[in-house]
């Protein structure tokens, strides 16, 4: 007989990242079950009570919540301090900044900015936080990468203005990926040096790209990214504009790749003057309907260069589908979820096939990202593989720096036995931190199907739904 | 391209996948901003012309130079009529006044002669009639704890000779049962009345003769030099005052002899100034207050530029938000206390002499006072760290006020309302601690902070400033 | 794990490097040598280099303070040193920019330095001085880095460079190979950028700060480059 223990404390901060560290620590101490430390944002409330935990009314999202289950009462005190120990070792001051030790760290962006001058900046505070941070780098006249998400794109357009008046660039919000002459930051993968210039809207497209190339033996030099509403009518393109520049002004690269959505028409044609008006030429890869997908633009930057174009490797083979008509699409990069959507069509238009970006805002208010903090993603595969109308998983699995160090080890024992075909498109390079033969191997074993491109893994899952799977969608 | 140092604001994990790439990462200890103030925080942080408007405001507070030009009468030198009494702090009521104002007002009413028995004065203020109450911050003055002045107080004299700008201060009495610190017995009266009679007209003297000379006494340059001699000017002065009595010893001589004062007067007036620790407090104040009226009004700017408690209330005053005072009850200071005196004894935090730190001095230069730093309860790391960590919440640091110790790096300068929300930290203020009960004069001294809730209302009036501004424009 | 970015043919040459112990040639706080011998049987010399070395272009670059290392060894392609795997995590480009023409240049050579670096004169050079990286070799390295820069060809002074390469230090012999290549540290790289501009001063005088005298000896080496190869005419 288990028993729950619900504790609200209220003002202790921690950083969805640090919380999801002590989660970790929390469910292997002994006698518990499960346990999710966590701030009680509407979304985490929603985890919890759907892990049978009751969070008492009144609780709000600054509160941290600690709910453990145990299996007995007499677990209790042990756990509750063993959790105590967990937050104590996260909240201990970070090492490294402060020279001597006896100099606090700094507070702000803008301190920290005094005692190292000229830094680049990289802001991953909850998305409400990051505008004031970021106005901080430009205020002391340093470039800024903001990886949080949740900003108002208002704050967005006040950002970007007062940095293209200073001639400084802004990349995101929502940036989840950056290589500044081959330091990857946020989810960046490990890139060798090339004469590629990248200016992204989207940072798993990016990544895409990225791997792609690497495959192909061709190095990214620098990738900025700008942002997923950059080219949208209100910030109308200002980062990609600054970034365009930077690119051009710098003789390493010697072809820029612009990643994005379609701009917004206005943009788009300012867009088109600025790289009407630069040095080196610029290749469109832009996803849209009707347009190319991102292997195919990679195979155009690749003719552009003069360089083959390889085969895009395919690791194990999907079983053929049992049952079921619908193609589920779990991602947690959010381009890979709107690639997938674009190569499906027309036909996944009114077929019930869905494709989930866990990356989305909604889905991370109060949690880490998907890549660092897979528990959300893995809940609903349990349930697509579990569902007889699921025909096909498709899935995506991205390396780089600040993804998790072994998403592999978690990924393969979700879908080891699962009857329904699973196609995995695991977009890194080489030389990630994870390795990149080794997260294939894993998954292969586990009986994925593992693609390099992830327009071919998604074309290889609507190939796996059985025939009537689409009649079914025009009923 | 070459790869640039990093600074990451956020989540560790992130910081630690750049360190393994072998690049410098300094790292921020982000914690969540005052409760409700995120919103804006943002608004204020996109507004145009914050950074210009805070540039200019810390410049024309770091600008001023502050001479001493003279020592008159409040009467004449703020018009101040009979029954007009200043105080410190933000305005308040004589039903709201703490004990301790309320002794300072009791006693000011004697020595104007408004009555002859201090209790009878209670009902004098109770009435409200023939006798008015306003901040000294509203006449361009500044008052040491009670801060009470009356028209008959001298008063220093400060200007700005660039622009010929001034505020004043009165004469400070000493320590003990004085009548900043609530105390209005006899000798309070008696001491109050000799400063008036001989230690007023011999500073007068002094002062004038320096001016005239075209060598006014620099009481910026005082503040520097003191600042390197282990004074912090608020709970130490002991170098400033020895510095100024350095500064105005011969010509006081000279004039007094040339008008006639016996020499026993002379020797009086300048046992009394060198015996007082604190005299000096009464020029670094204004001086202090003299250099942030030179940063009031600027549109856009979110810089404190007054900082001042009445007993009751802890009031502040930014720069772009006009004359509005945000307040909040005066806290208890943390410290040591004299005698038998505990904890019970202290009125709550009281006084204009805030004002230093508002300037950056005081609590904000602990570092370079570690002979102070018992008195106040505290230890010589403290001190190093209080200094350090004002300097978060401030817009930047003094050119001409340096700390020794910390490589001569500048005082903490221009309390940013954003910073204090988005960091907690609260400016850290050194006090002496007055009686709770009027008529008791000093029981401590010690540490204090404002109440926290006054920069989030400060926060959310330039945010609204900011909003009707943009509104404006649209 | 011990993080650290590559130049990419040190990294090149790691991956080649088979299993087993690896000589520690020099031992300090700021950077560990380290001889290599690669799977074609040359020698060469590896450093991994703290936060304070200098960022030599056959040095993988840690952020670690103080370097405190015992042994080091090659285990599954992987270095190590004392079991501490070493992980590049990012690749650095050493080579020195391209610069032809060559722009005018207000470097001149610094009395009291060797006068000339001539095929003859590589023999009186290589080792020519005292510490790790000997001057004269120093003097060689800016020389020949600075020849690369203009897309110079110097087959003799080259020859006659390798011929000698036993003669100095493992590590020296290395950093030769490495200018041979033209693979440079930072601030030569950054010096060369700014040949001709108004940075010229400023990133003379840092590459003239680097270690005790190398980086005056390599500066004085482009010197004689610039001097020599202005004279040629190669420069309009």
């Amino acid at each position: 007989m288990t028993t729950t223990h619900v504790e609200v404390r209220p003002g202790a901060y921690a950083d969805s990242v640090t919380l999801l560290r002590v989660s970790r620590t929390a469910q292997q101490l002994d006698g518990v079950v499960a346990a999710q430390v966590a701030m009680a944002t509407p979304l985490n409330v929603d985890v919890l009570t759907g892990m049978g935990f009751a969070v008492p009314a009144g609780t709000g999202a600054n509160d941290l919540v600690v709910a453990l289950r145990l299996t007995g009462d007499d677990a209790l005190p042990a756990a509750v301090a063993g959790v105590d120990r967990a937050l104590a070792e996260a909240n201990r001051p970070a090492p490294g900044g402060g020279e001597g030790g006896t100099v606090a760290p700094p507070r702000t962006t803008a301190t920290a900015l005094d005692r190292a001058p000229g830094s680049v900046v990289l802001v991953s505070v909850p998305g409400p936080h990051a505008t004031v941070e970021a106005m901080d780098a430009l205020d002391a006249g340093s470039d800024v990468m903001i990886f949080s998400d949740n900003v108002p794109v208002e704050q967005e357009v006040a950002l970007k203005r007062a940095a293209a008046e200073r001639s400084l660039l802004v990349m995101g919000p929502d940036c989840g990926t950056a290589v500044l002459g081959g330091l990857g930051l946020g989810f960046a993968n490990t890139v060798e040096l090339g004469p590629v210039g990248i200016v992204a809207a989207s940072g798993t497209g990016c990544q895409q790209v990225m791997a792609l190339l690497d495959h192909a033996g061709v190095g990214v030099h620098t990738a900025l990214g700008v942002g997923g509403r950059d080219l949208s009518a209100p910030v109308g393109g200002l980062a990609t504009r600054e970034a365009l520049r930077r690119l051009d002004a710098d003789p390493a690269v010697e072809l820029i790749v612009l990643v994005s959505k379609p701009p917004a028409a206005e943009v788009a044609e300012e867009i088109d003057g600025v790289v009407a008006s630069l040095a080196t030429p610029v290749e469109y890869a832009l996803l849209g309907p009707g347009r190319p997908d991102l292997t195919a633009a990679t195979e155009a930057v690749l003719a552009r260069l003069g360089r083959p174009v390889p085969d895009w490797p395919v690791h194990g083979a999907a079983r053929p589908a049992a049952g079921g008509h619908r193609l589920r699409g779990l991602f947690v990069g959010g381009t890979l979820a709107t690639e997938a959507a674009q190569v499906a069509g027309a036909e996944a238009a009114g077929s019930g096939h869905t494709f989930v970006d866990f990356g989305d805002d909604d889905w991370t208010r109060g949690r880490a990202h998907p890549m660092i903090d897979p528990t959300v993603r893995l809940e609903h595969l349990a349930a697509a593989l579990a569902d007889p109308e699921t025909a096909v998983v498709l899935l995506d699995l991205v390396l780089g720096h600040g993804a998790e160090p072994d998403p592999a080890a978690v990924l393969a024992p979700a879908i080891t036995g699962a009857r329904t075909p699973v196609v995995v498109s695991v977009v890194g390079t080489a030389a990630d931190p994870q390795g990149l033969t080794a997260q294939i191997d894993a998954l292969v074993a586990a009986g994925a199907e593992v693609h390099l491109s992830h327009a071919r893994a998604t074309r290889r899952a609507l190939a796996l739904l059985p025939a009537d799977a689409t009649i079914g969608a025009a009923r | 391209m070459t790869v640039p140092p990093l600074v990451s604001t956020g989540t560790d994990l992130l910081a630690d996948a750049a360190a393994d790439q072998a690049v410098p990462v300094t790292r921020v200890d982000w914690r969540p901003p005052m409760d409700g103030t995120a919103a804006d925080l943002a608004t204020v942080a996109t507004d145009p012309l914050r950074r210009a408007a805070n540039e200019r405001a810390l410049a024309a507070m770091l600008d001023v130079t502050a001479t001493l030009v003279d020592v008159a009468p409040a009467s004449e030198v703020l018009g101040l009529a009979p029954g007009e009494f200043l105080h410190a702090g933000p305005p308040i009521t004589w039903e709201r006044a703490s004990g301790p104002l309320r002794g300072a007002l009791m006693g000011g009413a004697v020595l104007e002669g408004l009555v002859t028995d201090p209790e009878d004065a209670v009902a004098l203020f109770a009435s409200g009639s023939a006798v008015s109450l306003e901040p000294c911050h509203h006449r361009g003055a500044v008052g040491p704890m009670a801060g009470v002045v009356t028209p008959g107080m001298w008063m220093f004299v400060i200007e700005d000779a660039a622009t010929g700008r001034r505020t004043c201060c009165s004469l400070n009495e000493g320590l003990g049962k004085v009548l900043r610190y609530g105390a209005y017995g006899p000798e309070v009266i008696e001491r109050l009345r000799w400063m008036g009679d001989v230690l007023g007209p011999l500073l007068r003297g002094a002062v004038r003769a320096r001016r005239d000379a075209g060598e006014p006494v620099d009481v910026t340059g005082v503040l520097t030099q003191m600042l390197q001699m282990g004074d912090e000017a608020h709970n130490r002065n002991r170098a400033g005052t020895l510095m100024l009595l350095r500064d105005l010893g011969p010509d006081l001589v000279a004039t007094a002899a040339a008008a006639g004062v016996p020499s026993s007067d002379v020797a009086a007036a300048l046992r009394f100034v060198g015996g007082n620790d604190h005299f000096f407090l009464n020029l670094a104040m204004p001086a202090c207050k003299l250099a942030l009226d030179a940063a009031r009004d600027v549109e856009g700017s979110t810089m404190v530029v007054a900082m001042a408690r009445n007993g009751t209330d802890f009031g502040i005053q930014v720069s772009g938000t006009g004359d509005e005072w945000f307040t909040g009850p005066a806290q208890l200071a943390d410290g040591l206390f004299l005698g038998d005196y505990g904890p019970d004894d202290a009125n709550p935090d009281i006084g204009d002499s805030a004002i230093t730190e508002t300037a950056g001095i005081g609590g904000f230069a602990m570092a370079t006072a570690p002979a102070i730093v018992r008195f106040v309860g505290g230890t010589v790391p403290d001190a190093l760290a209080t200094t350090r960590r004002m300097r978060e919440i401030t817009l930047g640091e003094s050119r001409r006020w340096t700390v020794p110790v910390l490589e001569f790096a500048g005082v903490p300068s221009g309390i940013d309302v954003t910073r204090v929300c988005r960091t907690g930290i609260l400016p850290q203020i050194n006090t002496g601690m007055a009686g709770r009960v009027a008529g008791v004069g000093q029981v401590g001294a010690g540490l204090v902070t404002p109440p926290a809730g006054i920069f989030p209302q400060a926060l959310a009036r330039l945010a609204e400033r900011t909003v009707l501004r943009r509104g404006a424009a649209a | 794990m011990i993080g650290v970015s590559a130049p990419v043919r040190v990294r090149d040459l790691l991956r080649r490097v088979t299993d087993g112990p690896v000589p520690v040639v020099h031992r300090g706080p700021d950077a560990v040598y380290l001889a290599v011998r690669d799977d074609d049987g040359r020698e060469g010399c590896v450093g991994v280099l703290g936060a304070h070395a200098v960022p030599v272009p056959c040095g993988l670059r840690s952020g670690i303070p103080a370097l405190d290392v015992g042994t080091a060894a090659v285990r599954g392609g992987t270095l190590h040193l004392d079991d501490e795997p070493v992980a590049v995590r990012r690749l650095v480009d050493t080579r020195v920019p391209a610069r032809s023409p060559l722009p005018r240049s207000g470097l001149r050579p610094a009395p009291g330095l060797p006068p000339a670096v001539t095929p003859g004169a590589v023999a009186g050079l290589v080792g020519r001085g005292e510490g790790l990286t000997p001057l004269g070799d120093d003097v060689l390295c800016g020389w020949l880095a600075l020849h690369r820069s203009a897309a110079a060809p110097t087959p003799e002074v080259d020859a006659a460079v390798r011929a000698h390469l036993h003669r100095t230090t493992l590590l020296s012999a290395e950093l030769l190979r490495c200018a041979l290549r033209g693979e440079v540290v930072p601030q030569f790289a950054a010096l060369v950028t700014a040949l001709g501009t108004p940075a010229e001063p400023a990133a003379a005088a840092a590459l003239a700060a680097v270690g005790h005298t190398s980086g005056a000896a390599m500066l004085h080496g482009a010197a004689l480059a610039l001097s020599a190869l202005h004279t040629e005419g190669v420069a309009a």
